[in-house]
C-alpha cells in the first residue's frame, strides 16, 4: 500500500504542472487590470503604469510563469497584489477557518445522511421512506445562502440564541455548520439509499439470507459495507467541493475563508493569490480523492493497490 | 383509492403550509423582540433600547480595507478604517467645511503659488515620533519618490515643501491649483521613522500616525481592530475599542445591527431600511450621497447604416426627456435617491443648480424626429452585475424604449467591465455604460475633470462618452487655477451649464448614503456621502 500511496503522490506532480500552466493561462486571459483595480478609478495614468512597472505585470506572460514558477519551487508563492503580504501567510490564515467550517459541517452530516439514506431503502415504500426523502430533497432543494439567512433571521434576530457571524465562540458554529452540513446529509441520504437498494439486490445479500443469518447481520455486515464503497466516494467529492467551494456560508456568516479570498481575488485580479488557491485547490481534490481510494481497501480487505 | 389520495394531498398541503410558516417567521423584518434586552453566548451584547451593554463599538462595513497604510490606498473602506489613526494637516466637518487638524492654521500667497502651515504643537505619532514639519517633507518626499503610492497623485502639484521652522511648513505648487486645500485632506501624516524602517508591510501590522486610536488587531477579510491612543493630542477616546468588521452580506449587516453585534451598519441598502425604520433601538441615518449615476452616451456610436445617433444633441436631449428621473428614484432606490439637477450631487461645492429634463415624452419624440431618428436605433448599454446597478439599467431600457430606443443590456463582472471602459477610442466597444461616480475630496474639479474632459479620454481617464467641448474645458481648466472665489464660482456653473445643455449622458440620480446605528451611540459624525469621523465616538453603557 506504501508503494501505490508513494506512486500517486508521485503522480500528481506532472498533474500540478499542467493545471498551474492553465491557470495562469485562463486568469491572464481573463479581462481586467489588476493595477488599475489597485490604483482606483479616478486614479492617474502614470499611478496606473507604475504599478504595473513595479509588480511586473508589463513583462512577457512566459517570463511571468518563469518566475512564479520559479518562486513556487522555493516555497515562495509570491505577494498578493492587494494586500502585499506573502500569499502563503494569506492563504494559512483563511485555510484555518474554511477547515473549521468545513469539519463543523462533516462532524454530523456524513453521519446522519448515511443513516437517513439507510433506514430509507430498509423501510423502502413506507412512510418513513417518504418521509425522509422528502427531508433530502428538501435540504438538496433550499441554496445555501437561503438557509443561512433563515437560520440568521430566526435564531438570531427573532429568538436571540445564537450569534448572526463569525467563529468566536462554540455557538458560533451552530448556524454555519448546519448551512455547509445540510446539502452533504441531502446528498449522501439519497446516495446511501440507492446504493444501499442496490447491494441488497446482489446475489451475495440473498445467500446470506439464504443461509438464515439475522436479517440485522445481512443489512450491516454485507449490504451496509460494501454500499459505502460508493457513498465514500460522493463524500469525498463534497469534501473537495466544500475546501473550495465555502463561498456562500462564509459571505453568509461573515467569515474570512479561502472561498471569500477566492472570489475577492477574482474581482481584484490579484493573480498570485488566484493562482495559490486553485493550486492548492487542486492539490486537495488529488489528496482527497487518494484517501478515498486508500479507504476502500479499508472497507473491502479484498481491493488491492497494484 | 380516491380518499387515499385525497388524505395525501391534505397530508402534503400541511406539511407545506408548516414548511411556509416557518420560511415567512424567518423572512419577517423589524421586530418588537429584537429591541428586548437578550445576550448570546459570545458575550457581545444583546439589544437594549437605550444602553450599550459594552464599550467596545463595531461598525459593520461591506468590503474590507484594501490596505492599512494610508499611503498605498485611499479608497472610502481603506479610508474609513485609516481616518480612526491617520490625520491630515486639514479636513472636512459634517458640513463639508475644511477645519485645521494637524495644522493649526494656514495661509496661501497672494500669487496662490505657495501656502503656508502652522503646525501644532505636542503631537506624537503612535511610535513616539514628534509630529513637525520635518515629517510633512518626509511624507511628501516618499510620495515624490513612489509613483505607484496613492498618495503620489495627491501630492502631483507640490513642488516642493520646506520646513521653515519646526512647526511651520511651506508647501510651493508648480501652479495656482484651487483643489490643493481639497487634496490636503487626503495626505494622511506618517510617522517619518516608521516610513524609513517599517515601509508598507510594517505599516499593515503596526499603525504609525497622530490619530485618536491605534492598530491593536487585524484579520485579512476579518475586521480591523484599534484602541484609544493615551498619547492622542485631543480629546481622548472614551470606548475601550472599535472594531471595523467586514460583513459583505446585506442581510447579515442588517440582523447583526438588529441584534446588536454591531452598532453601526454601512451602508444600508434602501430595499433593507424598511427591515430596520421601526425598530426603536436603531436610528437610519440618511445622508446626502456624493454618488452621482449616470449613463455615458458614446458619441462616435455608429449604426449599421454609419449613422452616428449620440453626435446629435437632440438625441441625447431626447433620451433625457424620456427619462423619468423621478420614478428611476422612488423604484430602484425606495425613494433613497435624489433626483439630477446639475451633472453631480448638490453636496459638492461649486454645485449649481440646473433646470431638470423632467419626463415629457412628446418633447423627446419630437427631438427624435427633428434628429431622423423617429424609428430610434439600437444600442448595447454595459452594466455592472450587482442587483443594485442591473434595476437601474433595466429601468433605463424601459424607459428609451418608449422613444423607439432598444436597449440592449449586457451585465458584466465590473474589473471586465472597468479594462473595457479604459480602452482608447478606436477600440473602444462600448456605446452606453450605466456608471457612477463620487468625488474623493469633495472637488468640483474631481466630479467633472475625469469623466468629461477632452484629456480625459481612455486610458488617462474616464471620459467614455468622448464628450468634447473646448468652452467647457476652458471653464474648468480657469477654475482649476484660479484663486478667486467668484470667478472659480462663475467657471464651475459656466462648465455645468454647457455639459447640462449638451448631455454627454444620460442623467440619472444622485442616491442617498443610508447608515443604520444603534440609538445608544454617541459622537459619531457623518460627512455626506457616508464617511465617518469616530474621534469621538462613544456608547452610552
Amino acid at each position: 500500500m506504501s508503494r501505490y500511496f508513494v506512486k500517486r503522490i508521485l503522480q500528481t506532480i506532472p498533474l500540478m504542472l499542467v493545471i498551474s500552466i492553465l491557470v495562469f493561462l485562463f486568469i491572464h486571459m481573463i479581462p481586467g487590470d489588476p493595477a488599475r483595480t489597485m490604483a482606483g478609478l479616478d486614479a492617474e495614468q502614470s499611478e496606473v503604469e507604475a504599478i504595473r512597472e513595479e509588480y511586473g505585470l508589463n513583462d512577457p506572460l512566459i517570463v511571468q510563469y518563469v518566475n512564479y514558477m520559479k518562486g513556487l519551487f522555493t516555497g515562495d508563492l509570491g505577494r498578493s497584489l492587494k494586500s502585499d503580504t506573502p500569499v502563503a501567510e494569506l492563504i494559512v490564515d483563511r485555510m484555518q477557518n474554511t477547515l473549521k467550517l468545513v469539519f463543523a459541517g462533516i462532524l454530523w452530516a456524513p453521519v446522519l445522511g448515511i443513516f437517513i439514506g439507510v433506514i430509507s431503502a430498509i423501510k423502502r415504500g413506507k412512510a418513513l421512506d417518504h418521509g425522509c426523502m422528502l427531508l433530502a430533497i428538501t435540504g438538496l432543494s433550499a441554496p445555501g445562502f437561503w438557509l443561512g439567512l433563515m437560520g440568521i433571521q430566526i435564531f438570531s434576530v427573532q429568538l436571540g440564541w445564537l450569534p448572526s457571524g463569525g467563529l468566536d465562540s462554540w455557538t458560533g458554529y451552530i448556524l454555519p455548520s448546519f448551512t455547509m452540513g445540510c446539502g452533504i446529509m441531502a446528498v449522501l441520504a439519497r446516495y446511501s439509499r440507492s446504493s444501499m437498494l442496490e447491494t441488497l439486490r446482489e446475489d451475495y445479500v440473498r445467500t446470506a439470507r439464504a443461509k438464515g443469518q439475522k436479517e440485522f447481520l445481512v443489512m450491516f455486515v454485507h449490504a451496509f459495507r460494501n454500499s459505502l464503497i460508493q457513498v465514500i466516494t460522493i463524500l469525498g467529492l463534497q469534501i473537495g467541493g466544500l475546501l473550495s467551494g465555502s463561498v456562500l456560508t462564509e459571505t453568509v456568516f461573515s467569515i474570512p475563508g479561502m472561498g471569500r479570498l477566492l472570489v475577492d481575488s477574482i474581482a481584484f485580479r490579484d493573480y498570485p493569490v488566484i493562482q495559490g488557491l486553485l493550486m492548492l485547490f487542486a492539490f486537495q481534490y488529488v489528496i482527497i480523492n487518494l484517501i478515498v481510494d486508500l479507504l476502500y481497501g479499508v472497507i473491502n480487505p479484498k481491493i488491492r493497490y497494484d | 383509492m380516491p380518499q387515499k389520495g385525497e388524505k395525501m394531498k391534505k397530508k402534503i398541503a400541511l406539511i407545506l403550509t408548516a414548511m411556509l410558516t416557518v420560511s415567512l417567521a424567518g423572512c419577517g423584518g423589524g421586530n418588537d423582540k429584537s429591541s428586548e434586552s437578550k445576550k448570546d453566548d459570545t458575550g457581545k451584547k444583546a439589544v437594549s433600547n437605550v444602553k450599550s451593554p459594552d464599550n467596545d463599538m463595531v461598525i459593520a462595513v461591506q468590503t474590507d480595507a484594501t490596505h492599512l497604510d494610508p499611503h498605498v490606498s485611499s479608497n472610502g473602506n481603506s479610508n474609513l478604517v485609516t481616518n480612526s489613526m491617520y490625520e491630515t494637516l486639514l479636513a472636512f466637518d459634517e458640513n463639508l467645511e475644511i477645519q485645521p487638524l494637524l495644522a493649526e492654521s494656514w495661509e496661501m500667497s497672494e500669487d496662490g503659488l505657495s501656502y503656508t502651515f502652522k503646525l501644532r504643537e505636542g503631537v506624537k505619532f503612535h511610535d513616539g515620533e514628534p509630529f513637525n514639519a520635518e515629517a510633512v517633507v518626509a511624507n511628501w518626499q516618499r510620495g515624490k519618490e513612489d509613483e505607484s503610492l496613492r498618495l503620489a497623485s495627491s501630492i502631483k502639484s507640490w513642488v516642493n515643501v520646506t520646513a521653515d521652522s519646526e512647526y511651520e511648513v511651506t508647501i510651493t505648487l508648480d501652479e495656482p491649483n484651487n483643489t490643493f486645500i481639497n487634496k490636503v485632506t487626503q495626505v494622511r501624516m506618517v510617522s517619518p521613522k516608521a516610513i524609513k524602517e517599517k515601509g508598507s508591510d510594517g505599516l499593515a501590522k503596526e499603525s504609525a500616525g497622530t490619530g485618536p486610536f491605534k492598530l491593536a488587531d487585524r484579520v485579512d477579510g476579518g475586521y480591523t481592530k484599534v484602541v484609544p491612543n493615551e498619547d492622542y493630542w485631543g480629546e481622548k477616546s472614551t470606548l475601550d475599542s472599535l472594531t471595523f468588521q467586514v460583513v459583505p452580506e446585506d442581510g447579515a449587516r442588517i440582523a447583526m445591527l438588529q441584534t446588536g453585534e454591531a452598532d453601526i451598519i454601512y451602508p444600508v441598502p434602501p430595499i433593507q431600511v424598511e427591515k430596520v425604520e421601526n425598530d426603536k433601538s436603531v436610528e437610519v441615518v440618511n445622508l446626502n450621497g456624493l454618488t452621482y449615476r449616470y449613463v455615458t452616451l458614446n458619441q462616435n456610436y455608429k449604426l449599421d447604416d454609419g449613422r452616428q445617433p449620440l453626435k446629435d444633441v437632440k438625441v441625447r436631449q431626447a433620451m433625457n426627456y424620456a427619462f423619468d428621473s423621478k420614478a428611476y428614484c422612488e423604484v430602484v432606490f425606495q425613494g433613497y435617491a435624489k433626483e439630477p439637477t446639475s451633472l453631480f450631487s448638490e453636496a459638492v461645492p461649486y454645485y449649481s443648480e440646473q433646470t431638470p429634463y423632467s419626463l415629457d415624452l412628446e418633447k423627446a419624440k419630437s427631438l427624435m424626429k427633428e434628429a431622423g431618428y423617429e424609428d430610434g436605433f439600437p444600442i448595447d448599454l454595459w452594466v455592472d452585475n450587482t442587483t443594485l446597478e442591473m434595476q437601474g439599467a433595466e429601468f433605463v431600457k424601459q424607459q428609451l424604449a418608449e422613444i423607439n430606443i432598444e436597449v440592449n443590456v449586457l451585465p458584466m463582472e465590473s474589473t471586465t467591465i472597468a479594462d473595457m471602459t479604459s480602452a482608447p477610442e478606436n477600440e473602444t466597444e462600448v456605446e452606453m455604460w450605466y456608471v457612477n461616480w463620487s468625488p474623493g475630496s469633495y472637488d468640483a474639479d474631481g466630479c467633472m475633470r475625469s469623466i468629461l474632459h477632452t484629456e480625459k479620454f481612455p486610458p488617462a481617464g474616464y471620459n467614455t462618452a468622448f464628450y468634447s467641448n473646448a468652452e467647457f474645458d476652458a471653464a474648468l481648466d480657469k477654475a482649476l487655477v484660479t484663486t478667486d472665489e467668484k470667478e472659480i464660482t462663475e467657471s464651475y456653473a459656466k462648465a455645468q451649464e454647457i455639459a447640462w445643455e449638451e448631455c454627454p449622458w444620460m442623467f440619472l440620480g444622485c442616491d442617498n448614503a443610508i447608515i443604520g446605528q444603534k440609538a445608544y451611540v454617541t459622537g459619531v459624525k457623518y460627512l455626506p456621502g457616508g464617511s465617518l469621523i469616530v474621534t469621538n465616538a462613544g456608547l452610552n453603557h
